[in-house]
């Protein structure tokens, strides 16, 4: 009962920004399918397969910085709430271990994302795979995965830098992440992150258990 | 404690790649081999020496030559312009020359590792090659070839049944076993001619794969017979006399002659892996560079029967970056090298002489954890004395170690 007002609470807090999140996603992918329409119009298929194939070219790269802005503007619209006026403490205050509610705000949070990732890529890449060979959709699918996964960071760092109440200790979490989300935007070739992928979902996991260092602080009622 | 613990190691791990990184790009200098060719005028290696800020072409006796002096002892490389000048010999090592048959036997090779180590979309263009047309026309379709072989339409995104039926006929009729391991080929129609791809089996037979007058043409080329192959690099050259250069297994380079497809060992010791390779033919001698880790390797091969008539040795020099780098960290975080295309963490070996630092900013760490009463000083003191820099900037600013 308790964990379900909480995610209501949480759903409250964040339904027209994850709308208005969809709209942008759709936008942005419905912008990236014109193009690959009209370019299939003036030059024809046979072009457009040269230079995906053979010239690396992967539209989706264009809107690389989605995903990130996505998981901060997450964040942001989750926790910002609760840091004006002391609320998180009240909500620390709850008959639930401050474990279980960390988890249930973050795991809110990171299935929206994943719904809004799962969504918007899943269904151009759907798209995608009825004019172009599965090599294609699956070297697009590389090349956006690290991409993705930064939604995800971004949103975790979001989280654990604004929860942590220290500023000095704000700032330097911002360098690491800073330093964190250049890692997941290495440019290369469709393909180059393969090795990086189990590196890089460890990063994430240490982000998910992170945020328990700034509610420490915030329980001490440090500055 | 323990998270707190995961978080310095994350943050020492990112400073050990970004602090390294930047002070590389201040003292990064790249030193470049001079341009070294085999003359066969003089029967000698010469080159370009930038030292003294004014290039000079110089042989290995020291003997420095003015410009049009090094065109004249090195006509092969410089053919152009001495057939602008009229200067051209009529006859070089006692065989007549002209312009057509150098520009005709000339041909470079240029191989750098991150050309096998490089993640690729498997589906290629076959072109006709028999098209009797000056210029390679674009197909309207592409293939992949992985457990069988399969063309697909371009317009349609639709598999061409017939066709691909035909050449997996003839890929089992030439003993193909699958899955193919690779497939090499040029597919660009910006080539001279077309001699379609090489595909290694997972038998390690390599087979020649064409179309000709929209026929699949398949051969085994029986180079796996002889040899592991590793990896291929099909050439487009005027004179049509090799395929292209393949390394085997036990870092040997060979050329696929076309003739009856005849592998020539060209260089033994070259890792494809970790070697950069040149080849620099003409009509009687190939320069072929190798560079590695400890310094460049330069040979002159006789070009009708690949045997050796000169080599040099010039051994790799340090950059001030080099120099330095052990002395300053304990070890350095990558995520990509010059060796392949891939990104991953690289983690360097440990570099003892960094010690002497560690220990000053040990002991500063101390200082600065003069007020802590608890364990935290000398764990963070142990910290900084194994990780430098990066551990020392950690445990004193970013994650302050309380009790």
């Amino acid at each position: 009962m308790m964990n379900k007002a909480l995610l209501f609470k949480e759903w409250i807090k964040t339904r027209w920004m994850i709308l208005l999140m969809f709209a942008v996603f759709a936008l942005a992918m419905g912008y990236i399918a014109l193009r690959i329409s009209s370019a299939a119009r003036n030059v024809g298929m046979p072009h457009l397969w040269e230079v995906f194939i053979l010239k690396n070219v992967v539209l989706l790269d264009q809107i690389k910085v989605l995903p990130l802005l996505a998981g901060i503007v997450m964040g942001i619209t989750q926790f910002i709430p609760e840091m004006t006026k002391k609320r998180f403490k009240l909500t620390l205050h709850l008959p639930l271990g401050e474990n279980r509610i960390l988890f249930l705000m973050l795991g809110f949070g990171v299935i929206c994302l994943l719904t809004l990732f799962t969504v918007s890529y899943g269904g151009f890449l759907w798209g995608l795979s009825s004019s172009f060979p599965r090599e294609v959709v699956a070297a697009w699918f590389s090349t956006v995965l690290p991409q993705i996964l930064c939604g995800f960071a971004t949103y975790l760092l979001t989280a654990w830098i604004i929860l942590e109440p220290v500023w000095a200790q704000r700032v330097y979490n911002a360098i690491i992440g800073l330093l964190l989300v250049s890692l997941f935007m290495i440019q290369g070739v469709p393909g180059s992150y393969v090795y990086m992928l189990p590196f890089l979902y460890g990063v994430l996991v240490l982000l998910a258990i992170y945020p328990k260092i700034s509610i420490k602080h915030f329980k001490e009622g440090m500055q | 404690m323990k998270i707190k613990i995961l978080y310095i190691g994350l943050s020492i791990f990112l400073l050990s790649w970004i602090i390294p990184s930047l002070v590389q790009l201040t003292l990064d200098s790249s030193s470049r081999y001079p341009f070294t060719y085999y003359s066969s005028v003089i029967n000698q290696f010469c080159y370009i020496d930038v030292e003294n800020d004014n290039v000079q072409g110089k042989d290995m006796s020291g003997k420095e030559y003015t410009d049009a002096e090094f065109d004249r002892v090195l006509p092969m490389f410089y053919y152009r312009q001495l057939a602008m000048e009229n200067a051209l010999p009529d006859s070089i090592q006692g065989v007549p020359v002209d312009l057509h048959s150098i520009a005709r036997n000339n041909f470079f090779f240029w191989y750098k590792p991150k050309d096998k180590n490089t993640p690729v979309i498997e589906l290629y263009p076959m072109f006709e090659s028999c098209s009797g047309k000056v210029d390679l026309e674009n197909p309207s379709d592409m293939f992949r070839l992985k457990d069988k072989i399969e063309f697909i339409d371009m317009a349609t995104n639709q598999v061409d049944e017939q066709k691909s039926a035909r050449f997996q006929q003839a890929l089992q009729r030439a003993g193909f076993t699958a899955p193919a391991q690779w497939v090499a080929g040029i597919p660009t129609s910006q080539k001279a001619y077309d001699e379609g791809y090489f595909v290694l089996d997972s038998q390690g037979r390599l087979l020649h794969v064409k179309m000709t007058n929209g026929k699949p043409f398949v051969k085994d080329t029986k180079a796996g017979e002889t040899i592991n192959v590793s990896c291929m690099f099909p050439m487009d050259i005027e004179n049509k006399s090799l395929y292209g250069f393949l390394f085997d297994t036990n870092h040997t380079l060979y050329y696929l002659s076309t003739d009856g497809y005849g592998l020539v060992k060209v260089l033994e010791n070259v890792d494809p892996d970790k070697d950069r390779v040149s080849i620099m033919a003409n009509m009687f001698f190939w320069t072929v560079v190798k560079e590695s880790a400890d310094g460049e390797y330069t040979y002159a091969l006789k070009n009708e029967n690949m045997q050796q008539v000169d080599s040099l040795f010039r051994p790799a020099r340090q950059s001030q970056w080099d120099k330095t780098l052990p002395y300053l960290f304990p070890f350095t975080v990558n995520f990509q090298d010059s060796t392949n295309s891939y990104v991953y963490p690289r983690i360097s070996g440990y570099y003892f002489p960094s010690f002497g630092i560690n220990i000053i900013l040990t002991l500063l760490t101390f200082v600065l954890y003069r007020k802590e009463k608890s364990y935290g000083k000398y764990l963070a003191s142990i910290i900084t004395l194994f990780t430098g820099f990066a551990g020392f900037i950690t445990v004193c600013i970013l994650a302050r170690l309380k009790k």
